[in-house]
Parts: C-alpha cells; sequence; structure tokens
C-alpha cells in the first residue's frame, strides 16, 4: 500500500533573479540574449545564464567551494535553502534525489595548458599542481556529497544526469522512496548544465534539429514528505516510459501515453487545474494538445516557453509550478507531462490539499 | 504484494577478455589483470599500472557488434556496455522479448580521450572551442567522449535494444553501478517494470582522468610489487589501480522469468543506499554511512546479519577505504563478522570506478551459484585491525546463501546489494 506524499514548494533559481511566481502570472519574463557559440555552428541559440552562488550564505566551508564548480554550486545553494526553509535540524529517514548536469572540459581550458599536442605535454598540463582536488570537482555527484553534508542528509539517495530525465527519475525515485515507507522526507530537484561551448559539443542531439533554440540555465528542489501540513500539495501519482523506438518520434505511441493518463481512474472527473507539457519539443506539443483535447487543452502550460530548456532542472520547475497554481485551488489536480531528450516520457499528478 | 526479482542474464567486457566465462574463471583461479600500463605516449606518468581491455575498440566493434547499427558518435564505454549487454540479453534468452525493458546504467563522468584531446591541442589556442565546434565532424575522434553526454550510454542500449522502458543513467560515482541495480530491483520489486537491464561501463585510463585521480592522492604508484599492486587490506597497499570495463546484468520479476522458463542464477533480495554527509574528501571516520547502507540491504532482505556468508567488498586497496569497510562490517556483523568470508574482486580486476559495482555483482552472483568465495589477491600481510577472513590468496568452496555486495563511492555515497541463493 502506497503512503501519500505531500509536496512542499522550494526554491527555483532562474537567471536575472527571475521569480517563478512572476512568470507563471505573467508579470514578469525571463530575459534571453543570443549565445555567439552557437553561430559558428549556423544556429540560432539563445540563452539565460545564472549568476554564480557563492554558498556562503549556505554556510560552505572552503572545503566545499574548493570542490565545487558553478553549476554544483546552483545546485548546493538552492537545494540546501530549500531544506532549511522547512528543516533546522538532521531528520532521520530523509534522502536525496538529483537530477545533475555532468561537468564540463573548458571549464579548466585543458587544451590550451598543452605546450605541444604530445602525450608527454598533456601529461606535464594535467599533472600540474594548479588544482589538486579537480577530480572532485569534475565528479558531478560531488555535488550530491556537498548537499547532503551542509543538510545532514543521510539517507536513501540516488542522483542522474545530465538531460531532462535525469530530473525526472530523481523525482519519480524520491516519490517512491517516500511513498514505500523507506523515508519520511526527501529533497528532491536537479540542476541545468551550466551553458558552454562544449556543452553545445556534447549536446549536440538536442538542438541539432532545432532552428531557434532557448536554454536556460536553472536550478529548482521541492521537499517530499509523508507529513503533510496545512496547505502542502499531495502528489498522488506517477509514471515513466519511454514511448518511442529507434529514437523516432512516434505519435501513436505518444497519444497512447497521454490517452492513458487522461483515461486515468485517478483524474475521471476530477477538476484539472493545470496541464504542464514541459520538455516537448514542436511536434510533441502538437500531439500532445491534440490528444488532450478541449477542455484539457485549454489549460495546457507549455513550461519551456516560459523558461526555456532547463535541462535536468526542468520537472522539479514544472513540479513547484504545479505547486503555485494549486495553493489557492480548493480542489483539483495538476497534470505534469514532462518529455526526455531521447523520448523519455513521464506524468506526475498532483492533487490540492487545502482543506 | 511485491515482486520476487530474480537474475537471469550475465554478460562482462573485462581485461580478462569478452565474456562471462572468461571473467569467471580467471577471478576463481585468482588470475591477475594488472600489467604494466601506462598513456600511450607518456612514459614517465606516475601511474604505470592497470588493468586494461587488451582489444582496440575498433576491432571490439567489428567482432562483436557487426549486427548493430552504432550511431556515429559513439564512446568506448558505450561499446564496452553494448557487449555486456549483448551477452547478458543473449545469456537470458530475452532477445524478442526486451519489449519494455527499463535501463538503468552508469558510466561516470564524460571520458575526453588523450587522441581527442590533443587533436584540439594542435589549433591555434585562442579559438580552440570554436574549432571543435565548426571542425566537430573532421576533428573530433569518431570515439571521442567529447561529443557524447555522459548518458550515451544509456540511451544507445535503449536504442540498440529497442527498449521502451523508462531510462535511467545513475551518477553515484564509485557507487553508481551498484545504484543502477538496486534501483533495477526497487523497479520490479514495486511492479513498475518486469525485466531491467542494468550494470556499467566505465574506464579512467586516460592521462586527463588518471592525472586527476594522482592529484587527489588516490593511484597507486609504487613499483615495488609490479603487477601485484592492488593490495586490498594488505599493510602494503597503496591505492586504488584503475581497471575499465562493461557489466550487465538482466534482472526479472520471478513471475516473469517463470513463465517463460528462464534459468535463474540468484535472487536480489535486498537493497540499502545512504550518504556519509561527512566530507567530499574522505568517508565517515565510524563507517556510519558504509554502516547504514549494508544495514538497509539485509533489512529490505528481510535478513538478519548471521544469514550471511559472504561478502564481496568494495576493497579498494586505498588506506582509507579497507579500515573503514572492516569497521564498517564489525559494526554491523558483530561477532559474525568473522565467520564471513570478505573479499575484493578489485584485486584482480582493478577499479572500475563508476562501474565497479556490476562486475563485483556478477562475480557475487556466481559466487552462489557455484558455492565459491573468490579471494582477494596480492594481500599477503593484513593491515594493522584489519582481522577479518579476507580470504586471502586463493578462493575456496563454501556454503553461500546469502551475500552482500558493497559500494562505497567518493563523496559518501555509498550502495549494498543483498543476492542470495534462489529457492522456489
Amino acid at each position: 500500500m502506497l503512503k501519500p506524499v505531500y509536496l512542499f514548494q522550494g526554491e527555483t533559481l532562474l537567471a536575472h533573479s527571475t521569480s517563478l511566481e512572476s512568470l507563471l502570472t505573467h508579470k514578469g519574463r525571463l530575459m534571453s540574449t543570443p549565445f555567439e557559440s552557437a553561430d559558428l555552428i549556423n544556429h540560432s541559440i539563445f540563452i539565460s545564464t545564472l549568476a554564480d552562488e557563492n554558498l556562503k550564505d549556505v554556510g560552505a566551508e572552503r572545503m566545499v567551494r574548493k570542490t565545487s564548480e558553478r553549476q554544483a554550486r546552483w545546485l548546493i545553494a538552492s537545494g540546501v535553502r530549500t531544506w532549511r526553509t522547512y528543516f533546522n535540524e538532521p531528520q532521520n529517514k530523509a534522502g536525496l534525489f538529483i537530477g545533475l548536469g555532468t561537468v564540463d572540459c573548458d571549464e579548466e581550458d585543458n587544451p590550451e595548458l598543452v605546450q605541444e599536442p604530445t602525450a608527454e605535454c598533456l601529461a606535464t598540463a594535467m599533472l600540474e599542481e594548479r588544482r589538486p582536488l579537480v577530480c572532485l570537482a569534475l565528479l558531478n555527484s560531488s555535488a550530491t556529497s556537498h548537499i547532503a553534508q551542509l543538510a545532514g542528509i543521510t539517507g536513501e539517495n540516488m542522483s542522474f544526469s545530465p538531460l531532462l530525465s535525469a530530473g525526472l527519475n530523481a523525482l519519480c525515485e524520491g516519490y517512491f522512496a517516500i511513498a514505500e515507507g523507506r523515508l519520511k522526507h526527501a529533497l528532491c530537484g536537479g540542476g541545468s548544465q551550466k551553458i558552454t561551448p562544449w556543452s553545445l559539443l556534447a549536446y549536440e542531439s538536442i538542438w541539432a534539429n532545432q532552428d531557434n533554440y532557448w536554454l536556460s540555465e536553472a536550478a529548482s528542489f521541492f521537499i517530499a514528505s509523508d507529513e503533510p501540513r496545512l496547505n502542502q500539495q499531495a502528489a498522488i501519482g506517477v509514471m515513466r516510459q519511454a514511448y518511442r523506438a529507434r529514437l523516432k518520434n512516434n505519435a501513436h505511441a505518444l497519444t497512447e501515453q497521454v490517452n492513458r493518463i487522461t483515461g486515468s481512474p485517478l483524474i475521471e472527473n476530477q477538476h484539472v487545474v493545470k496541464v504542464i507539457l514541459v520538455g516537448a519539443n514542436l511536434e510533441q506539443q502538437d500531439i500532445t494538445l491534440h490528444a488532450l483535447g478541449g477542455e484539457l487543452k485549454s489549460r495546457a502550460v507549455v513550461l519551456d516557453s516560459y523558461v526555456g530548456n532547463t535541462m535536468a532542472a526542468a520537472t522539479a520547475i514544472a513540479c513547484n509550478s504545479a505547486l503555485s497554481y494549486l495553493q489557492d485551488a480548493e480542489q483539483g489536480f495538476v497534470i505534469v507531462i514532462a518529455f526526455g531528450d531521447h523520448g523519455e516520457f513521464g506524468m506526475f499528478l498532483i492533487e490540492a490539499n487545502n482543506d | 504484494m511485491t515482486n520476487r526479482v530474480v537474475v537471469t542474464g550475465l554478460g562482462v567486457l573485462s581485461p580478462f577478455g569478452v565474456g562471462v566465462d572468461s571473467f569467471w574463471s580467471a577471478v576463481k583461479a585468482g588470475e591477475n589483470a594488472v600489467d604494466a600500463w601506462h598513456p600511450p605516449g607518456a612514459e614517465g606518468f606516475p601511474v604505470q599500472h592497470g588493468a586494461t581491455i587488451k582489444q582496440d575498440t575498433q576491432a571490439l566493434v567489428a567482432e562483436e557488434l557487426v549486427d548493430f547499427k552504432l550511431p556515429k558518435h559513439i564512446e568506448r564505454r558505450a561499446i564496452y556496455a553494448l557487449i555486456a549487454a549483448k551477452e547478458a540479453i543473449n545469456d537470458a534468452r530475452l532477445e524478442t522479448e526486451l519489449g519494455q525493458a527499463g535501463i538503468a546504467v552508469c558510466s561516470g563522468v564524460p571520458e575526453l580521450d588523450d587522441a581527442s584531446l590533443l587533436a584540439l591541442a594542435e589549433q591555434p589556442k585562442a579559438n580552440i572551442m570554436n574549432y571543435a565546434l565548426t571542425e566537430r565532424e573532421q576533428a573530433i575522434k569518431r570515439f571521442s567522449g567529447i561529443r557524447c553526454s555522459n548518458d550515451v550510454l544509456a540511451t544507445t542500449l535503449a536504442e540498440q535494444f529497442n527498449t521502451s522502458g523508462f531510462i535511467c543513467n545513475v551518477s553515484g560515482a564509485c557507487a553508481g553501478a551498484t545504484q543502477a541495480i538496486g534501483l533495477a530491483y526497487r523497479a520490479i520489486k514495486r511492479g513498475e517494470a518486469s525485466v531491467m537491464l542494468c550494470g556499467g561501463a566505465d574506464s579512467v585510463l586516460s592521462i586527463r582522468t588518471l592525472s586527476a585521480l594522482h592529484l587527489l592522492g588516490a593511484t597507486a604508484e609504487t613499483q615495488r610489487f609490479a603487477n601485484q599492486l592492488c593490495r586490498p587490506f594488505d599493510q602494503d597497499r597503496a591505492g586504488l589501480v584503475a581497471g575499465e570495463g562493461g557489466a550487465m546484468l538482466v534482472l526479472e520479476s520471478e513471475q516473469h522469468a517463470k513463465a517463460r522458463g528462464a534459468h535463474i542464477y540468484a535472487e536480489i533480495t535486498g537493497y540499502g543506499s545512504s550518504l556519509d554527509a561527512y566530507k567530499v574528501t574522505a568517508p565517515h571516520p565510524e563507517g556510519l554511512g558504509a554502516i547504514s547502507a549494508m544495514e538497509g540491504a539485509l533489512q529490505s532482505a528481510g535478513i538478519g546479519a548471521q544469514n550471511v556468508q559472504y561478502i564481496n567488498a568494495h576493497g579498494t586497496s586505498t588506506p582509507l577505504n579497507d579500515v573503514i569497510e572492516t569497521k564498517a562490517i564489525k559494526s554491523v556483523f558483530g561477532k559474525h563478522a568473522t565467520s564471513l568470508g570478505v573479499s575484493s574482486t578489485k584485486s584482480m580486476i582493478g577499479h572500475w570506478i563508476a562501474a565497479a559495482g556490476a562486475p563485483e555483482a556478477i562475480a557475487t552472483v556466481l559466487a552462489i551459484r557455484d558455492q565459491f568465495m573468490p579471494a582477494t589477491i596480492n594481500l599477503t600481510q593484513p593491515d594493522e585491525g584489519l582481522d577479518l577472513d579476507y580470504v586471502m590468496g586463493k578462493g575456496r568452496e563454501a556454503s553461500i546463501n546469502h551475500a552482500l555486495s558493497n559500494s562505497f563511492g567518493f563523496g559518501g555515497i555509498n550502495a549494498s546489494l543483498a543476492i542470495a541463493r534462489y529457492y522456489e
């Protein structure tokens, strides 16, 4: 028997200190600028970039700062602040579930350090003690370790990388850990990859077929718990799948998945406040909106049109958005439908709990 | 109502060669895959030993993956995983029934291979990344990690085996593959999946990554023991010795496996994971995270510590890990700790870093099948206070009904699997 899982809204870091609330209420807009490196590949890519976090406000010791790099610091700052909003002391049976970016090579300018293009020169450059702890900074799960240390989280954990499905899987695992009774509380969230020329190389598959693309740096967390508190919403179902074969989008399979959600007994005759789509490309948006049909289609929100592609942060931002939409609702649901970059597909069903 | 989870397929590409048979027969015999090695062209490199895959990557593709239509850019760890996965799927006789299978794997951070870094270093220093972007088709080698994000392993497996279950790329440092197997176990147990392909592939045998490990002081570099350098629990252990490879398991619900008449190797009965929340640079001095992971595995398996006969240890041959792991085992198992066999497969195949837990889980499954505890080789004099039965030197027959496979990663990420002999 699954336990109910209550969700506590957490912090979402967006570029230019833009608040998620202001975007959802149309009072603000996330600014973006052209990414110059994209000109080299004849693509039009716009970016929204986050400011660095110094971690002083979360009390990170020098070693944490030395062994974290920019994208890890966004995660550490927003994750620890979210946790401390609700908990001042270490909690029993507390866990951590995060979607991470990977760590790139151009932060260290490795090729530039090599005097001659020989293995000996490469070794000389790499072995120089410029940064003895670089190994830990390059390890993307160091962010998980740092958050655990600062928040005092010692329980079950799982981190994934690097794109949207990483955040999706993290939130699913966090949900299951609470629902199945292994944990009482879980810090769940994700952070985007930092946007650099290297990330364009590594993630070519996500922008290669897009004429205009908007990448955003972001991080977002919420807390899942088995304890209800006033005005905390409840997650009542999650689902994850891949819906395509051999990397091709498959309209029929996607339509089937959407119909499975809308035909679910959990939703039947219930008031759906919003349907949030996140990570969907234009084709997936069209198919999904068509499959949702009339009423539900009119309540659909395409989150990427507000915040761009925030990669492993995206699903947590969608869930935090759902919690915002439900804040004043007496009853009803928000359905979050998340699309990964390789055909992954996930759903979160979040219910108002404002009695 | 939850499902029992059974192991029905195994696949390994190891420094001993392609296949589970070559891996397990060598491990049973206590053979040593660690050999003299340094990064090609860097004779003076401080790391002078490794457990390497001897076959050239392109030759492996030609010999082992001839039926696959591989993407243009694929890094070698994905190739290792594909070879291991192909064997595991064939072993499970699941070729035509993979359909809804989920995938949970771990491959570590992107592998930035030396050849590609050197190709970039040939360019004018002011605009190397611009060059990499504009000339990416020609300039970057076919198997380069520079053009691959670290989920290439997971997504390639899904694509090549045409699966439609969920896909997970776990990032859990040296505990990553064990976490991936634990995730797969839980997914089947709850009924989210009937079949999961899980495991990992990794290699840090490159100048860049080994240099980073060297700067951290993690690598064994003494010449004193030649290829007997990986010496878990020994008083002269001097650090990890890197290895590489891929190892994959097919897990199924008992119901699914029995319905199709599958051969069952063993049962995954429990899984525990924890965080040290201590320091990113060292494990908790009392081993609290390791204790918690092992206790979690025992608890979810529903067994007491006294039921366990064998532990496949993380056993890295680093000064800190082996002391802390021994301390943690003593804490969890009490007086029973001295009755356990505790051995380190890494002593033979080196440390596969993110993938380490996968070949070790397979070794544990086969230890149960064959009722045989593999040895910790190169261990001649256990360090002070390290007084468990480490199955020194030579493996032995033993009655094993329940076993644990431990993985304790950098940054205090810990995972432990409980694996048992299968009884209907």
